[in-house]
């Protein structure tokens, strides 16, 4: 099969969808298929082919469509700016996609709603579209809207009606949707009004492989003396959390001192969750490691993982911390009640809850014997429900299914 | 993609726009955009109205 791979996001970036695109792009040629990935440039200028340097720059087209999208010949469009960005970034994809050509694909494989319904429009009608979504932009979007009333969007604005417009018609224009969960799945069906027969739910696979070679290099950083580590690796933006996270160390630290933590990753809140660890006396505490190649060589160093998310989908962190052995503390956030079993892989806190997860924190340091059991619970876990093996089956018989259905 | 590039009137490609608005002065890539028009499908239109009115 020759299989398209896109999204509307950059390729390549920072972030889950990445790497999903990349394994599953490994996988797939593993087995003899053929992989492009198509995305936007990581300067946003250009729509390309990463993998064959095929690109097109916007310059070509937004001029054009700027010219011609005036108020006045597309009102909808312009009811709000993000409304018209949203939707000339849409076409940009739309345009590039004809121009690159999709007649040499069998099936298209797209990572998010925006990719999806612009796909949706411009491919063959004999060619399937498989719409992956890897999250809720409707979510993300109103939960964004609600925290920041001054951009003066609410439930009967144009731009709050859009994001489930948007995937409301992703969902329609696709052969079929697939969610890591059904937190995801129940947005889909509950807010945008998709059909549920639209949807089918699979989790994510992780690549053991790679992960125990990255396991086994080891790291150079080396737990301090009588401390545990609790390690989070997350990208420093707000709906990852570290706030909540700091504020429950601050707790923790009145509780008890036998404890570092480690936060893997970076991010626009870098300086001012640094501010906030110092604020908070935790300086000696919490240390911000930046980018890391290798979190699985951090994950064998540490004792608990945690993860106070805002909103997530289904986090490779996770996943990867379960893979390792580690018992997790973390928030009841979209998808993560579905990767932890509370009490029996892990403790899941209220979302925002930093007393409630401090006191989680403290139960898996003083019970040591009840801290390595829940590890070890996750880790059988793990082994068993996010094998790759799986994942990459599960999808080939949905491939082999919708080409199926449209050469019938 | 090597074709040598000139430039023609947007107006040329003014079929795919739901309202037309004449734009004589604005100068496009002819190589780009009569491949793109020769890819889309034939009901293909722009704005994308579903989406838009909402």
């Amino acid at each position: 099969m020759k299989i398209l791979l896109a999204t509307h996001w950059l390729v390549p970036h920072v972030g889950g969808v990445w790497n999903f695109m990349q394994q599953l792009k490994y996988r797939l040629e593993l087995l003899g298929h053929e992989v492009d990935l198509l995305g936007n440039s990581p300067d946003y200028k250009k729509i390309h082919i990463v993998n064959r340097g095929l690109e097109l720059s916007k310059d070509h087209l937004v001029p054009m469509l700027e010219a011609k999208l005036t108020p006045q010949a597309a009102p909808g469009l312009n009811q709000h700016f993000a409304i018209r960005h949203y939707e000339l970034e849409r076409y940009c994809m739309e345009l590039a996609a004809a121009y690159f050509g999709l007649e040499q694909y069998d099936l298209i494989h797209t990572q998010d709603i925006f990719s999806a319904r612009s796909l949706g429009r411009v491919k063959p009608k004999r060619t399937p579209l498989i719409s992956h979504v890897h999250g809720s932009v409707t979510q993300e979007m109103t939960d964004y809207y609600r925290d920041h009333p001054e951009a003066g969007v609410n439930e009967s604005s144009p731009a709050w009606r859009y994001f489930p417009a948007v995937e409301y018609h992703a969902a329609m224009g696709s052969d079929l949707m697939i969610t890591a969960n059904q937190w995801c799945k129940n947005i889909l069906v509950h807010r945008c009004g998709i059909p549920d027969y639209r949807i089918t739910v699979f989790q994510y696979g992780l690549d053991a492989e790679a992960f125990w070679a990255k396991y086994r290099e080891g790291s150079t950083l080396r737990r301090p003396l009588g401390k545990k580590v609790i390690i989070c690796p997350a990208r420093l933006v707000h709906v990852k959390g570290i706030h909540v996270l700091i504020s429950a160390l601050a707790i923790l630290k009145q509780m008890r001192s036998d404890w570092v933590c480690w936060i893997a990753g970076d991010g626009d809140l870098r300086s001012q969750l640094e501010a906030q660890t110092y604020s908070a006396s935790l300086q000696h505490d919490v240390f911000f490691l930046g980018e890391h190649h290798n979190v699985p060589s951090l994950l064998k160093e540490a004792d608990i993982f945690t993860h106070t998310c805002i909103q997530d989908n289904q986090p490779f962190s996770v996943m990867e911390a379960q893979m390792a052995g580690l018992p997790s503390v973390v928030s009841s956030a979209g998808g993560l009640p579905e990767m932890v079993t509370h009490g029996q892989t892990g403790l899941i806190a209220p979302v925002g809850d930093p007393l409630a997860t401090a006191q989680f924190l403290y139960l898996l340091l003083e019970k040591d014997e009840y801290r390595k059991q829940l590890g070890q619970n996750a880790k059988a876990f793990a082994l068993q429900h996010w094998s790759m093996d799986k994942m990459i089956s599960r999808m080939l018989k949905i491939y082999e299914g919708a080409i199926l259905q449209k050469s019938g | 993609m090597n074709q040598q590039s000139f430039t023609v009137m947007s107006d040329l490609y003014n079929r795919i726009f739901v309202n037309q608005v004449s734009t004589p002065e604005l100068l496009v890539d002819y190589t780009v955009w009569n491949r793109i028009l020769q890819s889309l499908p034939k009901e293909y239109k722009l704005p994308d109205e579903p989406v838009n009115y909402v």
